[in-house]
């Protein structure tokens, strides 16, 4: 299957920025920084999903796992409830590559369908713990605001990634 | 000797040689297998035994409060400037409208000073015992996570600042939360739109007691109110005082919608405008009460 995406990375970029940019949207999504909006952009999904599918070579699984448990411990959502998430994310990107690659708009496309299906997982997995209705409208508003600023979040990283350091 | 990708063990015997194998081939779903299972591991720990968690988030908050700190300044300038530009562009207004509140509150302050020293005086001819004041710990906002199933915030008092778990959260405005985990120089508030949270309230006028849920989104639910409850829009909500963990009279919002039973609050505080936040310490205040 020939690969149609626009642009491609380097096989190997170096970990540093792959830290560096997971761990800093990681911060992000825990500041108040777009207070104007009524939701919430999320960014270490969208960093997470563009790491995943342009540099699984230099992506290994425990920076993953380790960024999830940050994400949880700051946050104060469940130990593992974030973990979990990016690594079903991580799963489904790494291994479907192909699929996801076979044109601009499917990587746009899939991070919707992909963001979808884990808020609904997280959504379940809370529901079921929790034994009640958890309110679903305001997480999938918030993907819907994600997914719209994916292209500039691709925009950044490719420019991350271009620079020496 | 048989290359496998980047292996560096060399194995002779060939039942381990096929295991090595395999173990390469499928090596990414092995380690994706395992660290799932761990996440689902510690998912169910951290749900059952709430304690271990706490410390795992404890730990954390330890480690990076001043990487938080430092790195939540530069939003904190921005939503700062922001303000400050509302401000300007609506100056007249806002100094009109505070040389209005201003005059109200002296009026109000005569009227307390009277009514102090009336209370004073009947105290005294009832014989009543003084409660002692207790002592508070004010923080400011340093982290609220723009999570959607999460609703929490950090501050920037700990242990040190006299901070402790289950503490009532307030502002001027009325209720925030309760504090939840306290590292050295941080803090966690469970806001009262979190799933988790649970506080007993009052609907005033009608003295009902209820309790207020929480339930991730913006306007929690009342709760358990009496079978024929008359509650209607408008109506007042405070804390009741039940539980010990929250003093009664606090106001906590009003009622916003009644629909099929279900009732929706507005809180008395924009839970994501706060800055700063006040917890009333179970301690008491030596200081107050030296001087009473």
């Amino acid at each position: 299957m020939k690969l149609t995406s626009s642009f491609t990375l380097n096989r190997q970029v170096p970990q540093l920025k792959i830290w560096i940019t997971l761990f800093g949207a990681i911060l992000l999504d825990q500041f108040h920084v777009f207070r104007f909006l009524p939701i919430e952009p999320l960014f270490a999904m969208p960093v997470l999903y563009f790491w995943s599918l342009y540099a699984r070579d230099s992506f290994p699984i425990y920076i993953v796992f380790l960024a999830g448990i940050f994400d949880d411990a700051l946050s104060g959502a469940l130990l593992g409830q974030s973990a979990l998430k990016f690594l079903v994310l991580y799963g489904i990107v790494t291994n479907q590559r192909k699929l996801i690659l076979f044109g601009r708009n499917t990587v746009w496309a899939m991070f919707f369908i992909l963001m979808m299906g884990l808020t609904l997982l997280e959504w379940a997995i809370l529901s079921l713990f929790y034994g009640r209705y958890v309110g679903i409208m305001d997480p999938f508003i918030g993907i819907l605001v994600s997914g719209l600023l994916y292209p500039l979040v691709q925009r950044g990283l490719r420019w991350i990634n271009q620079l020496n350091f | 000797m048989e290359n496998r990708g980047s292996s560096r063990f060399h194995v002779r015997k060939p039942f381990l040689r096929k295991i090595n194998a395999t173990f390469h081939n499928y090596r990414n779903l092995i380690l994706l297998g395992f660290f799932c299972c761990l996440s689902i591991f510690s998912l169910v720990v951290s749900y059952t035994d709430f304690e271990m968690s706490r410390n795992v988030r404890v730990l954390v908050m330890d480690m990076t409060d001043s990487l938080v700190e430092a790195a939540g300044a530069p939003t904190r300038a921005v939503n700062t400037l922001m303000e400050g530009a509302q401000d300007w562009a609506l100056a007249y207004q806002k100094v009109e409208d505070l040389t209005q509140e201003n005059k109200e509150l002296r009026e109000h302050l005569a009227r307390m000073r009277i009514f102090r020293e009336e209370n004073k005086s009947l105290k005294k001819l009832l014989k009543v015992t003084e409660r002692h004041p207790r002592k508070i710990v004010s923080g400011k906002v340093i982290l609220y996570p723009g999570r959607p199933f999460i609703k929490s915030m950090l501050i920037d008092s700990g242990v040190e600042e006299g901070m402790e778990p289950h503490l009532p959260v307030i502002t001027a405005e009325g209720l925030v939360g309760r504090t939840l985990e306290v590292a050295d120089h941080t803090t966690r508030v469970l806001l009262l739109t979190d799933l988790n949270s649970k506080i007993p309230v009052i609907v005033k006028p009608l003295n009902e007691q209820a309790i207020l849920v929480g339930d991730n989104t913006e306007m929690p639910t009342l709760k358990y109110l009496p079978y024929e409850s008359k509650i209607q829009p408008g109506h007042i909500i405070e804390t009741s005082g039940r539980g010990g963990v929250f003093p009664a009279g606090v106001l906590v919002g009003i009622v916003e919608s009644v629909n099929d039973g279900k009732v929706k609050i507005k809180t008395a505080v924009d839970l994501e405008a706060v800055s700063f936040v006040t917890a009333v310490s179970s301690s008491l205040d030596p200081q107050m009460t030296n001087s009473g």
